[in-house]
C-alpha cells in the first residue's frame, strides 16, 4: 500500500529523517513508535506532503479496491492515479506493484493537496480541528477533495455511527468540543476523505487513560472495516497492542522493526519505551 | 484603586476628550447640564455591573456618588487650569486649538469675557462638582430602578415582542422623517437642516440592518427586507446633493469593505495595500473615459488616427475592463506573497499599495502625474446621457449613490454566497491552519489567489465608481489612508459580517461628515473609537456568527472528557 524508501527530510539544516524506509501493507495497522524528537511526526508530514523529502522516494500502491468494507469502489476516474486534478502524477510500473496487480504513484514530488486527493489522509498531532467551523463543517472539510455526493453522505453517516457523540454536537463550533471529542472529530474528518491509508498522529495525546483506551478501540474498529492505518504514538504499549507490526524510530533512523508481539517482547524496546 | 474611582477617572477622560474637541463651546450655554446627562448615561452603563456583585441599592448609590464626585472634581480642576491659563494670556491654542474662552466658558456656564478677564467665581467650579456628582447619582438611581422593577417589566414576553416590532418599525419611521424634512417648506429648529438629515439618514440605514436581524427567517424576513430595500432605494431620490454625495462615498467604501473582507475576513490574509486595486480600477476607467487627459494615450490615439477628444468607452462598457485590470493586479500581488503570512504579508502589501500610488504620481506621461486625470465622464444608462438623470428628481450625486447601493447589494450577495460555498469553507480552513487545510485537499495557491483576485475585482468596481463620482482624480486620492479606512471599517463593523461592514462604513465614513466640527480630530476619533470598540465589542458591532462562536467559546476549551464509544 505505502512504501518509504530511504527518506531524508530536513528542516533547513537540521537533518531530521536520515534514511527512513518502511512499508505498510494493505489492511494493516502499522505503528511507528519512538521518543520525543525521533522524527515520527516528520515522517507523517513527509508522507502527506506538508514537508518535502530531500532524498528518497515514497510510493502509494494502487490496487483498485476501496477502503470501507461493503462499499462499492469510487466512481472510475475520480481516484485513478494519473489524473489528480491539475497535477501530473508519475506512475511507475514497479515490480512489487506489478506483483500485486496494480501500479504505484510516487508521492514525494506531489503537493499536499494532490496527495490528499490520492487517498492519503492525515489526522494531525494535537488534533488541529478547525475551531471556527462547526462539527458538521469540519467533517465536510474532510471530504473537500471528493465530489461524489452520495458517497460523502454515506461516509458522514458512518462517521457518526462510529462517534455517536459527534452527532449531538453537529452544529456546535469545533473549538467548543472537549479534548476527546476533538480527537474523535479529527479522526472522523480524516475518514471523511475515504482514505486508502489513514495516518494517525498521536491520537491519545493529552487524553485521560480511559479515553485513550477508547480511541484505540475505535482505531481497531476502523481497521477491521478495511482501512489501512499508520499509527504514530508515544504510548508504545497501547500502540503495539493495537498494531500488527511496528517500527521503532530513533533520531531519524529506524532501529528496530517487526511484528508487534516480538517488539513487545524485545528487552530493548521494553526498557526504552515501555518503562518496564 | 477602588473600582468606583476608576469609573470616575474613565468618565473624566471621556469628558476631557469632549472638551478638547470643543464640544462644550459648540453646545453653548447649556453645555454643563447636557454633559452631566451624558456622563449620567455613562455611569448608568458602567454601574450596571455593580448590581450583580453586592445587590443592594445603597451600595450602588454610594458607588455612583464616588464615581461622580471623582469625575466632577477632576473636571473642575481641569477647567480651573484652563481658565487660569487663558485668563493670564498664556497661549495654548497652537497646541490645543479648541481650548478657547468660549469653550471653557460654556463648560463653566459663564460669559467668555469672564474667562478672558480671569473673573470666574469659585461657585462655578463648585457647581461643576455638584453637577457631575449628580450625574453619578442619576446613573446609580437608574441602575437601582431598572434592576428592581423595570427589567422584569420589560422582559415579559409581550414587552419583548412589542420591542421587537418597535425596532423593526424604527427605520421606516426615520425614513419618513428624513423625507418629511426634505420637503421644501418644512422649518426645523436648527439652521443646519442638511446635517440633521444626513445624521438621520445614517441612523436610518443602520437601524434597518438591526431591524432585519430581528426578523424571523422566512416570510417575515423576506417581507421586511423587500420593504427596507424599497425604502433604501428611495433615498437617493429624497436626499439632496450633499447627503447623496456623503452616502455615495459611504457605499463606495461598503463595496471596498466587502471586497477587503474576503481577503482579510474570510481568507485571513492581512492586506494593507488594498487601495492599489481601488486605484487601478479608478485609473483604468479614467484612461478610457478621459483619454485626452493622458499625454501618452492622447498621442497614441492620434497616431492611430482616432480622435482623443471624447471618451473611448462609456461607464458600462468600461466596467468589465476595470474589473479585469484590478483582478490582474490582485493576482500579480498574490503570486509573490503566496508564502507569506501575518505581519510579513501586511508589510509587503503595504509596499505594493504605495508602489501603485507612486507609479500614478511619477508616470507623468501616462497618468499626467500630480495634475491628475480630468473630466472623467459620469455613468449613463442604456444610451441615455448622464444629464438625463441629473435634471429630474435624481441629482447627479444621487445617481452615483444609487449605483453604489446597487453595486454594494450585488457584491454583498456574492460575498455572502461565497462565504457559504466550498471556496468559503476552504478560505476559513486555510485561515485556521494552512497545513491541515492543505492535507484535507485544499489547493493553497489557487485558494489564496482567488481570494486576492475576487477582493481586487470588487475594489476595482469601487474605484471605477469613485472616479466617476470625483470626475477628476489625482494620485493623492489613493493614499495609504484609503486602505486603513477600509480595514478600520471592517474591524469596527465586525470582520466577516456583511451587515457589520455597512455599519462600519456608516460610522467611519458617514459620521465624520456629520461631525464636521471635529473633522480635524478625525484620526484621534478613529483611534478612540477603535480602542473603545475593541474593549466593548472585540468582534465588532455586528460580528459574524463564526467570530461570535470563537469569542464565546474561548474559555470552554478545557472541558471534562467523557465519550461514548460505539462498540458494535
Amino acid at each position: 500500500m505505502l512504501t518509504l524508501e530511504t527518506i531524508h527530510t530536513f528542516y533547513d539544516h537540521i537533518h531530521a529523517l536520515k534514511g527512513v524506509s518502511l512499508t505498510v501493507n494493505e489492511g494493516e495497522i502499522v505503528t511507528l513508535i519512538g521518543s520525543n524528537g525521533a522524527g515520527k511526526t516528520t515522517t507523517l508530514n513527509t508522507i502527506s506532503g506538508v514537508l518535502s523529502a530531500r532524498a528518497g522516494a515514497i510510493y502509494l500502491h494502487s490496487q483498485g479496491n476501496e477502503i470501507f468494507a461493503g462499499e462499492t469502489p469510487a466512481s472510475p476516474g475520480s481516484r485513478r492515479p494519473g489524473d489528480v486534478r491539475g497535477e501530473s502524477v508519475r506512475i511507475e510500473q514497479r515490480n512489487d506493484a506489478r506483483r500485486m496487480g496494480g501500479c504505484a504513484v510516487r508521492l514525494d514530488q506531489l503537493p499536499a493537496h494532490a496527495i490528499a486527493k490520492l487517498g492519503v489522509s492525515q489526522s494531525p498531532e494535537g488534533r488541529k480541528i478547525f475551531s471556527r467551523l462547526s462539527v458538521r463543517e469540519n467533517l465536510e472539510m474532510g471530504a473537500f477533495a471528493r465530489t461524489d455526493t452520495a458517497g460523502i453522505r454515506r461516509d458522514f453517516a458512518r462517521v457518526l455511527e462510529l462517534f455517536p457523540r459527534l452527532s449531538e454536537r453537529l452544529s456546535q463550533p469545533g473549538g467548543t468540543l472537549s479534548g476527546g471529542e476533538q480527537q474523535m472529530l479529527a479522526i472522523g474528518r480524516s475518514l471523511m476523505s475515504r482514505p486508502r491509508i489513514l495516518l494517525l498522529d498521536e491520537p491519545s495525546m493529552g487524553l485521560a487513560p480511559i479515553l485513550a483506551q477508547q480511541i484505540f478501540q475505535i482505531i481497531r474498529e476502523i481497521n477491521a472495516q478495511g482501512t489501512t492505518i499508520l499509527l504514530v504514538e508515544q504510548n508504545a504499549q497501547a500502540a503495539l497492542q493495537v498494531a500488527h507490526r511496528g517500527y521503532v524510530l530513533e533520531t531519524g533512523r529506524i532501529v528496530l522493526s517487526g511484528d508487534s508481539q516480538s517488539l513487545l517482547a524485545d528487552p530493548q524496546v521494553a526498557e526504552a519505551y515501555l518503562g518496564i | 484603586m477602588p473600582k468606583t474611582i476608576r469609573t470616575g477617572l474613565i468618565a473624566f477622560a471621556f469628558l476631557s476628550y469632549l472638551i478638547f474637541i470643543g464640544v462644550p463651546g459648540r453646545i453653548g450655554e447649556n453645555a454643563l447640564p447636557i454633559l452631566a446627562v451624558v456622563a449620567g448615561l455613562f455611569f448608568w452603563l458602567n454601574l450596571r455591573r455593580e448590581v450583580g456583585r453586592k445587590g443592594d441599592s445603597v451600595h450602588v448609590l454610594r458607588a455612583g456618588l464616588q464615581a461622580g464626585a471623582t469625575a466632577g472634581l477632576l473636571i473642575a480642576m481641569e477647567s480651573g487650569l484652563f481658565a487660569t491659563l487663558l485668563g493670564n494670556g498664556v497661549s495654548i491654542q497652537p497646541v490645543f486649538d479648541k481650548i478657547v474662552p468660549q469653550n471653557i466658558a460654556a463648560l463653566l456656564g459663564v460669559r467668555p469675557g469672564a474667562i478672558a478677564q480671569a473673573q470666574v467665581p469659585l461657585l462655578r467650579y463648585l457647581l461643576q462638582v455638584v453637577y457631575f456628582t449628580g450625574s453619578g447619582l442619576l446613573g446609580a438611581l437608574a441602575v437601582a430602578a431598572v434592576g428592581a422593577s423595570l427589567r422584569t417589566y420589560f422582559s415579559r414576553p409581550a414587552m419583548v415582542s412589542a420591542g421587537r416590532w418597535l425596532v423593526i418599525a424604527l427605520p421606516f419611521v426615520l425614513l419618513a422623517i428624513v423625507i418629511y424634512l426634505g420637503l421644501p417648506n418644512v422649518k426645523l429648529f436648527s439652521t443646519n437642516r442638511g446635517t440633521v438629515r444626513l445624521l438621520l439618514t445614517l441612523v436610518t440605514t443602520g437601524s434597518g440592518l438591526f431591524a432585519l436581524r430581528l426578523t424571523r427567517p422566512g416570510r417575515e424576513r423576506m417581507a421586511v427586507a423587500t420593504l427596507l430595500g424599497l425604502g433604501v432605494l428611495s433615498m437617493p431620490f429624497a436626499l439632496d446633493q450633499f447627503q447623496n454625495s456623503v452616502m455615495g462615498i459611504v457605499f463606495i467604501y461598503v463595496m471596498m469593505g466587502l471586497g477587503l473582507n474576503i481577503v482579510v475576513g474570510y481568507a485571513g490574509l492581512l492586506d494593507l495595500g488594498y487601495v492599489a486595486f481601488f486605484a487601478i480600477g479608478a485609473y483604468t476607467y479614467a484612461f478610457v473615459s478621459a483619454p485626452f487627459s493622458s499625454p501618452f494615450i492622447r498621442s497614441l490615439l492620434l497616431d492611430l488616427g482616432v480622435s482623443a477628444d471624447s471618451p473611448l468607452l462609456g461607464y458600462w462598457m468600461a466596467l468589465p475592463l476595470a474589473m479585469i485590470t484590478a483582478t490582474i493586479g490582485g493576482i500579480l500581488l498574490g503570486i509573490p506573497v503566496l508564502r507569506l503570512r501575518g505581519d510579513y504579508l501586511a508589510i509587503v502589501t503595504l509596499g505594493f499599495g504605495e508602489i501603485i500610488r507612486l507609479f500614478m504620481l511619477n508616470l507623468g506621461e501616462l497618468t499626467n502625474g500630480p495634475r491628475g486625470i480630468l473630466q472623467i465622464s459620469q455613468p449613463g444608462l442604456f444610451g441615455l446621457a448622464p444629464d438625463a438623470f441629473s435634471s429630474g428628481q435624481l441629482s447627479s450625486q444621487g445617481w452615483i449613490f444609487l449605483l453604489a447601493l446597487l453595486s454594494s447589494a450585488l457584491i454583498a450577495f456574492i460575498a455572502i454566497r461565497l462565504n457559504d460555498s466550498r471556496l468559503g469553507r476552504a478560505w476559513i480552513a486555510m485561515q485556521e491552519d494552512e497545513d491541515v487545510a492543505q492535507a484535507t485537499g485544499v489547493h493553497l495557491v489557487r485558494t489564496k489567489l482567488l481570494a486576492f483576485a475576487i477582493g481586487a475585482t470588487f475594489a476595482g468596481l469601487a474605484g471605477q465608481l469613485y472616479a466617476a463620482r470625483q470626475i477628476n482624480i489625482f494620485p493623492e486620492n489613493f493614499s495609504l489612508f484609503v486602505s486603513i479606512d477600509a480595514l478600520a471599517l471592517i474591524i469596527v463593523g465586525g470582520i466577516g459580517s456583511a451587515p457589520g461592514i455597512v455599519l462600519g462604513a456608516l460610522a467611519l465614513k458617514g459620521l465624520p461628515e456629520v461631525l464636521r466640527g471635529v473633522d480635524e480630530y478625525r484620526i484621534v476619533t478613529f483611534a478612540a473609537l477603535l480602542v473603545i470598540m475593541m474593549i466593548v465589542r472585540p468582534a465588532g458591532i455586528l460580528p459574524s456568527a463564526r467570530r461570535r462562536f470563537e469569542r464565546d467559546s474561548s474559555d470552554l476549551d478545557d472541558g471534562e472528557d467523557e465519550i461514548v464509544v460505539n462498540s458494535g
